[in-house]
């Protein structure tokens, strides 16, 4: 009896933990301002786009990569997901839009990655398969 | 093999494919370690290898990531787990321990793929392992919840059907 008590609060104390983790996963801790340079590369390595964006993030009123680019861009995205930018679509079968942040890979998509004052933030229209780019 | 266990290994492939989708809308959170487990110590190593080879071709093409980026360490990263608990954690025997043990392939299973991640993809080793910190507490925590819950109950389930289809 009393080892089911202990096993049903450990889990209960587990569970709590898998929440907390959950919503810290889900959260942008992003309370800053500065401006941030978007440049949108095509396939062909044209440059579509070349900006410097100021922004301004609260607690209240927190700024994502989505926000910026939907504030100045036509951006499709579907599912949580970066699809178009300016009419260039990519289906994510034969091309993506690849993320590139000081010319480090984005490990996060756009609703999550964790950018600040000064940052260079490239787009670039990016074959399946093609795991070196040059981009940067 | 006979043709009943052939039946009874491709369902519990479809089992293991199934609950995949079901809980792919929760991050991380899955039965897959608890069945893996439950394959492994009923109907044998050898077998829940080739479980696991169909079912990661099919988690991969389902997903549109049959690439080897994401096939190859989701491959090893499984494979540990019968391989492991067929040798080095043979003598865990207790389902608590075997909820510990879950925990230790978890975070083997997360590092297969931060390998092949800071390798091929050139992505930053420090940036990947805080990324993926939380999604790796999220495996290992559902994998050890769920094994110290269910593996008992089920293990009686599924073996009862193992045993009988092989000696009927």
């Amino acid at each position: 009896m009393k080892a089911k008590i202990i096993k049903i609060v450990v889990s209960v104390l587990v569970l709590a933990a898998m929440i907390g983790i959950y919503c810290w996963a889900q959260t942008t801790p992003l309370i800053t301002s500065g401006s941030v340079h978007i440049i949108v590369i095509d396939g062909e390595q044209h440059v579509m786009a070349d900006d410097v964006w100021e922004f301004e993030s609260t607690a209240s009123n927190p700024i994502t990569l989505h926000t910026i680019l939907s504030n100045h861009y036509e951006i499709v995205v579907q599912h949580g997901m970066l699809v178009g930018i300016n009419g260039l679509m990519a289906n994510n079968t034969d091309y993506f839009w690849k993320i590139w942040i000081n010319c480090e890979m984005a490990n996060r998509g756009i609703d999550a990655l964790l950018f600040k004052d000064g940052d260079e933030i490239r787009f670039v229209y990016t074959a399946v398969g093609d795991y070196y780019n040059y981009a940067c | 093999m006979r043709v009943k266990e052939i039946v009874i290994l491709s369902l519990l492939t479809t089992i293991l494919v199934a609950q995949e989708q079901i809980l792919a809308v929760l991050p991380n959170i899955q039965m897959t370690f608890l069945l893996i487990f439950l394959y492994t110590k009923i109907v044998g190593v050898k077998k829940t290898v080739f479980i696991i080879a169909i079912y990661v071709f099919l988690d991969c093409l389902i997903t549109s990531s049959l690439g080897l980026i994401t096939f190859i360490p989701m491959l090893i990263g499984w494979l540990l787990v019968p391989l492991s608990l067929g040798t080095i954690f043979k003598p865990c025997k207790s389902t608590l321990s075997l909820a510990f043990v879950s925990i230790i392939l978890s975070i083997t299973y997360a590092l297969s793929f931060m390998v092949a991640a800071v390798i091929v993809s050139e992505i930053s080793f420090e940036a990947y392992v805080i990324a993926d910190i939380p999604f790796t507490l999220l495996l290992a925590l559902s994998s050890f919840l769920s094994i110290w819950w269910l593996y008992d109950p089920l293990y009686r389930v599924i073996n009862q059907l193992h045993t009988s289809a092989i000696s009927s």
